[in-house]
């Protein structure tokens, strides 16, 4: 990838080749939302009994229906509930090796990729974290395999992302294969026409999928978040800047049930919320030291008006509120 | 290369005050590692945030989240014995990533260079000023930089008004932070080298090589100087040698031959293997061109004008092991019982002189991802590239 097609690819209208002009992904609601957010507010790090737990670049997801932070980064898991309080932990004690990433299933079962000792594999645990065996894929077509890199849960369906082949997998909860989403067309729309975006070079730098199927990933050497619609195309948000709407790096993405998108830069260290309509609304966080600022945010999960947020430099997870 | 506010930042941002040189992160490193950093291995990924398992990025430097991987093990006496993180690389200080200043070194062994400066910014120059020019030497100024001067998909020297960057963007003769006190300035330029595109994958396939042509230990030489081969031969403590007087010579063959432990059947066309690199001692950056390659298609191996230079046996970055060593040298076996060592190998892989902490997965990480079928049942150190009697 050529330097002047990244920046073409992130300057020029964001338009897919052929594609209708960016709008609005499907789904998102028409009428304005008298419940809009206009602020984050800082409500307390992850903590347990000993004071606020500690940690860099963990990873965090969110399971809405039961309210609980599962919150990683290596073999032990910590599973927060809606207090902050830790309330569980489960991991190698449970046979977990070192988890790439979790996905929670409303059974309350979750879905596990890990580097076992042979390799990477992706396990079913039980609500406790005991693992109660691989989760097998069935009806896969040839050639088709289940990434490990991201795992989400969203829109009824589970969700793998290979990170080296621009592929999303969507599973049923019990494995089977129900279709695979290319990202290539949405990634590479807007560069120069003869550039394919090489997959070793232009890297998935955040991942999520929304209740509606759509599939968000951010480009940090793109400069923008693109949300893939069910039809495959994107739509891309963002742009090359240091000003609020704008990213230098843009990092983790996440967008909560009501269709607002999060979006963090890491240089930054800034949170940015943009409407459903991809309309930049604001920012929090901001570097810093002292509570309610970040250091290099490095993934985000959101729902119930909550957004969780974990760091660098051993600042754990922090904990916001949408008002 | 990216815009200036992509590490600077003009008045602070939010009430917080502007650091030094007004950079955008805590410090230079910390600046650098968020573009250079990542969950998965990338292109231009040079430490793994994947804080779980061990590092991933398998480029020739190495993976700097070995500096925060540290093991411990029973030694034969009983005593504990300790492989610390922070001797597993270049202790680069960047505190938002929770890399400290090295606790052991206050100067870069062998030289001066105070550790708690040492940081991206002490090798590779930020600005990317150092250039090559038409007849192949360096500057740091000029005419115009037009392309990388790391990979070799141009002209193998660029057109008399205009420059190619210094590999890796490494920093030359002058150089020496702004941040940097004192009269500690490069006396020697980047070395000449030519590296292939696609840099950072596993090599349990094939192996990535870096085409080095000259001056590469020279470079290192500039914070490391006391290490170095000496001028006159005798007036320094024995040193391996290093660098434009340390020819391959009679080593080569033995290079060539050697596959594995016990196994002497390799051949000058395939005897390459990338944990055991020399250069080239060659300027020629066409020629370095047509052997830099991650594809295996590029496997011969020294003639014997080659030279031995410190990434021979070192990585520039870190490693898995002590002294960033590309393998372990404190172990009887890099391989026993035909597995990687680890805690949870089985036989004498576990024994914990073997095993020194770490898991399979660790050690196979630390050999750039490689299936211990690639050597011996029970193979031991690769000093024996070289050296096998």
């Amino acid at each position: 990838m050529k330097l002047a097609a990244l920046v073409a690819a992130a300057s020029v209208p964001l338009l897919a080749a052929g594609a209708a002009p960016a709008r609005a992904p499907a789904a998102a609601p028409e009428t304005p939302d008298p419940q809009q957010p206009k602020l984050a507010l800082f409500l307390f790090n992850l903590s347990d009994f000993l004071g606020d737990v500690k940690g860099s670049f963990q990873r965090v997801a969110y399971d809405r229906a039961h309210a609980e932070a599962y919150v990683w980064g290596g073999r032990d898991i910590q599973v927060f509930g809606g207090s902050g309080m830790q309330i569980y932990s489960f991991g190698s004690a449970q046979g977990l090796h070192s988890v790439y990433s979790i996905a929670p299933l409303p059974s309350g079962d979750l879905i596990v990729s890990q580097i076992g000792p042979s390799g990477p594999e992706i396990v079913r645990c039980n609500y406790r974290g005991e693992v109660t065996g691989p989760f097998t894929p069935t009806a896969l077509p040839p050639g088709v395999t289940l990434g490990y890199d991201e795992i989400r849960y969203a829109d009824g369906k589970l969700w793998f992302l290979t990170q080296g082949a621009y592929r999303v997998v969507a599973t049923d909860e019990d494995g089977r294969y129900l279709f695979t989403r290319d990202l290539t067309k949405a990634i590479s729309a807007g560069m120069e026409a003869d550039q394919e975006p090489d997959t070793s070079e232009v890297e998935i730098t955040g991942f999520d999928v929304d209740e509606q199927g759509n599939v968000l990933v951010t480009i940090a050497a793109q400069f923008r978040a693109i949300s893939v619609s069910p039809d495959g195309v994107g739509h891309p948000f963002g742009g090359k800047g240091s000003r609020p709407g704008k990213f230098n790096v843009a990092g983790p993405i996440a967008r909560d049930e009501r269709g607002y998108y999060f979006v963090a830069d890491t240089l930054r260290s800034v949170v940015m919320v943009f409407a459903p309509d991809l309309k930049f609304l604001f920012e929090f966080g901001g570097r810093g030291e002292t509570p309610g600022h970040l250091v290099i945010p490095s993934s985000i999960a959101v729902g119930n008006g909550m957004v969780f947020v974990s760091q660098a430099r051993n600042r754990g997870v922090s904990v916001f509120r949408l008002q | 290369m990216g815009d200036c506010d992509g590490c600077h930042t003009m008045h602070g941002k939010d009430g917080s005050p502007a650091r030094p040189f007004l950079m955008a992160s805590t410090d230079p490193s910390s600046t650098c590692l968020v573009c250079h950093s990542g969950m998965s291995p990338a292109t231009g990924h040079v430490f793994s945030t994947n804080v779980g398992g061990p590092p991933d990025n398998y480029t020739p430097a190495g993976d700097y989240a070995w500096l925060l991987r540290s093991y411990t093990w029973t030694g034969p006496g009983g005593g504990v014995v300790v492989s610390a993180g922070e001797r597993h690389g270049h202790s680069v200080v960047a505190y938002d990533f929770n890399l400290p200043s090295d606790t052991t070194y206050t100067t870069a062994p062998g030289g001066t260079y105070p550790s708690a400066s040492l940081s991206c910014i002490s090798c590779h120059d930020p600005h990317g000023r150092y250039r090559v020019r038409s007849d192949g030497s360096f500057a740091s100024s000029g005419d115009p930089i037009v392309a990388s001067g790391t990979y070799g998909n141009n002209p193998a020297l660029p057109p008399t008004t205009q420059t190619y960057g210094a590999y890796r963007l490494l920093a030359g003769r002058g150089y020496q932070p702004r941040s940097l006190s004192g009269a500690l300035s490069f006396p020697n330029d980047p070395p000449v080298a030519i590296a292939p595109p696609a840099y950072n994958h596993s090599e349990a396939l094939t192996d990535v090589r870096v085409a080095y042509g000259s001056g590469m230990s020279e470079w290192c030489a500039n914070c490391h100087g006391a290490l170095h081969t000496p001028a006159v031969t005798g007036t320094s403590p024995y040193l391996h040698p290093s660098g434009a007087r340390a020819q391959l010579g009679r080593e080569a063959s033995i290079y060539n031959a050697y596959v594995r432990t016990g196994d002497l059947s390799g051949t000058w066309a395939t005897g390459y293997t990338s944990m055991v690199p020399y250069e080239e001692g060659t300027t020629d950056r066409a020629l370095l061109a047509s052997h830099a390659s991650s594809n295996g298609s590029y496997r011969i191996g020294p003639s014997g004008t080659e030279n031995v230079m410190c990434l021979s046996c070192h990585r520039a970055h870190a490693s898995g092991w002590d002294h960033a060593l590309r393998w372990n040298v404190g172990a009887d076996y890099i391989v026993a019982s035909g597995q990687w060592p680890g805690v949870d190998s089985v036989g004498a892989g576990a024994k914990p002189e073997i095993a020194q902490g770490r898991t399979r997965a660790d050690t196979r990480a630390a050999m750039y991802d490689r299936d211990p079928s690639a050597y011996a049942s029970f193979q031991t150190s690769l000093c024996n590239k070289c050296h096998a009697k």
